[in-house]
């Protein structure tokens, strides 16, 4: 009689180019802590953490992937069977925004078609390193019809909230609600215009 | 250091682990067997602010030297859940005893002498522990155990048994359930529920207008479950050959409606065998917290199998506890004290309750009732002594039961109230009067309620009177039982913490595999040599680990390229191990044009390959094996060769890339030549040196692994025209390896036409249509051939020889690319094969040549 220990599980997959914070966001949303050395993935890991949602476990396995440029074509066949993608760049380095294209497209050749994404412009506690501003961050977000948000491990800013988000909109598509508010829902998150406009919640505590 | 200095500082040893206010009265030595390892323990009974707790330490060092030496294995706070049990019945030491408490349980053994005088002989030691439970404290504080207990929690060690793979891991829902239970005291409550218990034994009589109200329903408050027991409901010859055992519907009603008004009921579930009934009812706001039940009974009649002695029972999980009623009906008669000790002990045995595959007897419930007409007598004496009105309680003392039980030959450890009523049986029906009848039966009390289990107090103990119309009374018990139960606010909370805390133990238990480096360099890498390079993988966690190199592409897939070889390419490692893990590298002339598109970039060191090192439950480590290749002719096909304004040796592979890539688009060269110069060279000395040697080609390719090719490669990449470096069976394999090294066979795109072209003819048709190059190349080669088989009394080679090693070499195909030739097997392939080549090889081609290209006649000559 082993009682699961959850009702869901949930794959999700971290990708972004190296350097850009993956694992300290990981690390900050498994074990809530935060080291500034960095070292460079070389390969996949993952972390598991169980969040409850809508009272419902969501186990969430979450894969950290390397981002060097050399590991691209190899970390792409880890893409399929994912049920989640996080796409990270940083917000001080330009590049790292530019390639978001690029990851995007890898994921259009190798993930599952209906693969949730969402988008995290991290390091915002940087405000004076800042080059990407995040106005760039929400248009390529709206363009592409993704979620987004701007993130802070080491400040620990919308980690948590990031991965819930992107663990109910999967939740969505699996019990087969919301379908016909999808096309909305999209889009970046405006919630309620009586609320507080959502993404004004996203925006980056520490500026 | 003398032995007596050694041991005090045991003592104070140990006192170096507790904090100031918690003093170690006593301590003890023991040891616990654990698997086959016997493993010494340090037990010390420690006290603070009044309460007491005996903490388990486990010793890496026997006699403990310093305080490091001790690690807490386990607490155990004498409270109320306290037990230190020495029951040494079927046990293997007579020197054991169980400690449990709280937080766990475990087995122990002492020796029966203490080996140094700082330890308390056990018997001493029990003594102060059973001192220390005396003390009750109104309100116990065991607080400050919460910081050891904590430490024990953030306490990983390497369990050598897991660590060398001797036992598992603890999965994540055991552990689960495991923190869920050690924590249980801070979200189990025991909330208090009634239970009414009721028997009769009603002789076979319909109900009628009998009103039970008088039996079930006299107290104030109303009960929140019933359990009532009915025995001889028939006593038909046909109820009992028959095992009737549908649940009487009239007697039902009659309970339903007999219950008491206070509240809305709902019978759970009724059991039936023959004469025998266990109706269970439960107040129907209560019919949730009943998560499940189960039903069993057992006949003791006749053949041991038949209902009209035996037991029905009804078992059932109220919140956390299993709760177990019994209704049973024992053999009858005075002098039947044995049967019915037989009626109980097959009761007890074969009464077990199924939960879909498991099964649950009596004994596993935490509290039981065990009800019904158990059919004990007053014990004679010398005759019967006569029934005393006034006196009957005194009769008690010569109970059957009473005695039984004292003997512990039934019921044992089961609890009857003090009985206050007079005997139950027997009665004349309809009257309050003893048995008048010709059998003149004693009065017994027949009808009993006993109990067993946690957290039970009988309220009222009682038989009605009223109730005449059986020969028996009815007799009910009425009890406040303690039934576990989840506080759920508590519980959740709990649980939200043992999530997390099962969700850091999985992340903390992952397997992991330490990788020496993850850059292999092979540096400079040439063609048709051999590299090796060793890295050493670890296990430096606490698990044992399983590793394997995995495909790219998915199960199945290849883990390499086809130049890399990886051994071992799994392994198993225990903690501390490591392996070397040997990667070689070998580029021939079937991988070498890969090799070229592999590395678009020459000149700094690439990735040649990244292999992807994958733990079991783990992580993937990626290895990259970075090296630069330095190209030869070797891998080109004849168009690029062609083109070639400079020896390879002059050209570095991005040039050569360049040039291969050019051929559809590119301008011509100026100094287009018709056959490569490598093949030339090789052509030409074969031509000039070894049309005579003997076996110059061989099926098996004798001289493929000969160290002498990689003289005539660097020979054919500085184009020199110098004398020849090999032999000419060398150069015939140079040759060989030279065409069949190219990214495609000679005949393509047409290898499959090839295989169909049946007449010589056809065969023709199919070389015109040719790219010039291949043309050009295939053609010399024949002409060459048959200029060898001109020889053949020398060389001792003949046509169809020949014909099978050129055949596989220029017509070498991919099979896979065509499915619509599947149909043809290998041998098919390469039978077809040799017949294409061997038509060129005997037939008159001097004109054919001619026609196609008038210079390699030339050449050749």
């Amino acid at each position: 009689m082993a009682k699961k220990t959850y009702d869901l599980l949930f794959k999700l997959l971290l990708i972004g180019d190296s350097g850009v914070g993956k694992t300290c966001i990981l690390f900050r949303f498994s074990d809530d802590q935060f080291t500034s050395t960095f070292i460079s993935t070389i390969g996949i890991d993952f972390k598991i953490k169980t969040v409850e949602l809508r009272g419902k476990k969501i186990k969430l396995q979450i894969w950290d992937t390397a981002g060097q440029e050399r590991f691209h074509t190899i970390t792409t066949s880890y893409y399929r069977g994912s049920m989640g993608i996080m796409l990270v760049y940083d917000i001080t380095n330009e590049k790292s925004f530019e390639n978001i294209v690029k990851w995007l497209r890898n994921i259009d050749e190798h993930a599952n078609e209906d693969v949730e994404k969402m988008i995290l412009g991290n390091k915002c506690d940087m405000p004076d390193k800042r080059i990407v501003s995040q106005d760039r961050g929400e248009a390529i977000a709206r363009e592409h019809g993704i979620r987004f948000m701007e993130t802070s491990a080491k400040a620990n800013v919308n980690i948590e909230r990031a991965f819930c988000e992107l663990a109910e909109a999967i939740l969505d598509k699996t019990s087969g609600q919301n379908t016909t508010e999808n096309a909305e829902r999209v889009i970046v998150d405006h919630r309620g215009q009586d609320k507080q406009p959502a993404y004004k919640g996203c925006r980056c505590a520490v500026e | 250091m003398n032995v007596m200095d050694k041991n005090v500082r045991v003592l104070s040893i140990t006192q170096e682990k507790f904090r100031q206010g918690e003093n170690v009265v006593s301590i003890c030595e023991s040891y616990r067997i654990i698997g086959s390892e016997y493993k010494n323990h340090l037990l010390a009974l420690v006290t603070s602010g009044g309460t007491q707790a005996i903490f388990s330490f486990a010793a890496s060092k026997w006699i403990p030297e310093s305080f490091s030496d001790l690690t807490i294995e386990c607490i155990y706070p004498i409270n109320d859940d306290f037990k230190l049990e020495t029951s040494t019945v079927g046990t293997v030491s007579q020197c054991q005893f169980k400690l449990s408490s709280t937080y766990g349980q475990a087995v122990y053994y002492y020796y029966p002498y203490s080996s140094s005088p700082s330890f308390k002989e056990f018997a001493h030691f029990e003594r102060d522990v059973a001192l220390a439970g005396l003390v009750k404290l109104p309100q116990p504080n065991f607080q400050w155990l919460e910081f050891y207990l904590r430490q024990q929690d953030n306490f990983q060690v390497i369990d050598p048994r897991i660590a060398d793979g001797t036992s598992s891991l603890t999965k994540r829902e055991s552990k689960f359930r495991e923190e869920l239970e050690k924590r249980e005291h801070e979200y189990i409550i025991y909330k208090k529920f009634r239970i009414y218990t009721a028997t009769w034994n009603v002789n076979g009589q319909q109900p009628n207008d009998v009103c039970l109200g008088d039996w079930l329903s006299i107290t104030d408050e109303p009960p929140d479950i019933y359990a009532v027991a009915f025995q001889e409901l028939d006593l038909s010859p046909k109820a009992i050959t028959f095992n009737e055992s549908r649940p009487d519907p009239v007697w039902i009603r009659k309970v339903m409606d007999g219950l008491h008004p206070g509240a809305v009921y709902e019978e759970l579930i009724s059991v039936r065998l023959v004469g025998m009934m266990l109706v269970i009812v439960v107040r129907q706001e209560l019919r949730k917290n009943v998560i499940r039940y189960s039903t069993e009974t057992v006949g003791t009649g006749a053949l041991n199998f038949m209902g009209n002695k035996g037991g029905v029972g009804v078992s059932l999980q109220l919140n956390e506890a299993f709760i177990c009623f019994v209704n049973s009906h024992l053999a009858a008669h005075t002098h039947e004290v044995d049967r019915r000790k037989e009626d109980h002990d097959e009761i007890i045995r074969r009464m077990q309750f199924k939960y879909g595959i498991v099964q649950r007897s009596i004994d596993e419930h935490n509290h039981i009732f065990w009800i019904g007409d158990l059919n004990y007598r007053i014990i004679e004496t010398q005759g019967r002594t006569p029934f005393d009105e006034e006196n009957y309680l005194q009769l008690l003392k010569m109970d059957q039961l009473y005695h039984e039980m004292q003997c512990k030959r039934v019921f044992n450890h089961y609890n009857e109230g003090i009985i206050r009523f007079k005997p139950t049986y027997k009665y004349d029906p309809g009257t309050d009067n003893w048995d008048s009848s010709e059998k003149n039966r004693a009065p017994a009390w027949c009808d009993r309620v006993l109990w067993k289990g946690e957290r039970i107090e009988q309220l009222t103990y009682e038989s009605v009177m009223r109730l005449q119309m059986s020969d028996h009374k009815p007799v009910y018990a009425i009890f406040l039982c303690g039934v576990k139960t989840k506080d759920e606010q508590k519980y959740k909370r709990v649980h939200e913490d043992v999530l997390k805390r099962v969700d850091k133990y999985e992340n903390d238990n992952q397997p992991q595999i330490t990788v020496e480096q993850t850059d292999i360099h092979f540096g400079m890498v040439r063609f048709n040599e051999t590299y090796t390079r060793d890295f050493t993988v670890a296990n430096n966690c606490h698990l044992p680990v399983h590793f394997t190199f995995r495909g790219k592409d998915g199960k199945g897939s290849k883990i390499c390229e086809p130049w890399l070889k990886v051994e071992p390419t799994q392994g198993e490692l225990i903690t501390g191990d490591s392996l070397s893990i040997r990667v070689k590298l070998f580029i021939d002339q079937h991988t070498a044009w890969r090799m070229h598109r592999k590395q678009k970039e020459s000149g700094s060191e690439v990735p040649l390959d990244i292999l992807v090192l994958h733990v079991d439950n783990g992580r993937d480590i990626f290895i990259t094996i970075m090296g630069e290749y330095r190209p030869s002719c070797f891998g080109f096909s004849v168009e690029t060769l062609i083109r070639l304004n400079n020896p390879v040796h002059e050209l570095n592979l991005k040039e050569l890339l360049r040039i291969e890539n050019s051929i559809d688009t590119g301008p011509s060269s100026p100094n287009h030549i018709e056959v490569p110069r490598e093949i030339f060279l090789l052509v030409d000395y074969l031509y000039k040196n070894g049309l005579k040697t003997p076996n110059l080609f061989t099926t098996d390719r004798q001289y493929s692994k000969n160290a002498n090719l990689n003289d005539i490669r660097d020979w054919l990449d500085v184009w020199e025209p110098g004398e020849f470096v090999g032999v000419p069976q060398t150069a015939a394999e140079a040759l060989l390896m030279l065409l069949e090294s190219s990214p495609e066979p000679l005949v393509s795109p047409l290898e499959e036409e090839c295989l169909y072209a049946d007449t010589f003819e056809k065969c023709r048709e199919i070389v015109k249509i040719l790219s010039i190059p291949k043309k050009n190349v295939f053609l010399y080669t024949c002409f060459f051939l048959q200029e060898v088989l001109k020889h053949s009394t020398y060389n001792r080679t003949d046509a169809a020889k020949l014909a099978v090693i050129f055949g596989r070499v220029l017509l070498r195909g991919h099979s896979f690319l065509r499915n619509h030739h599947r149909s043809l097997s290998e041998k098919e392939r390469e039978d077809r094969r040799t017949a294409f080549l061997y038509k060129f090889l005997v037939n008159d081609i001097r004109e054919f040549v001619r026609n196609e290209i008038p210079i390699a006649m030339a050449i050749s000559q």
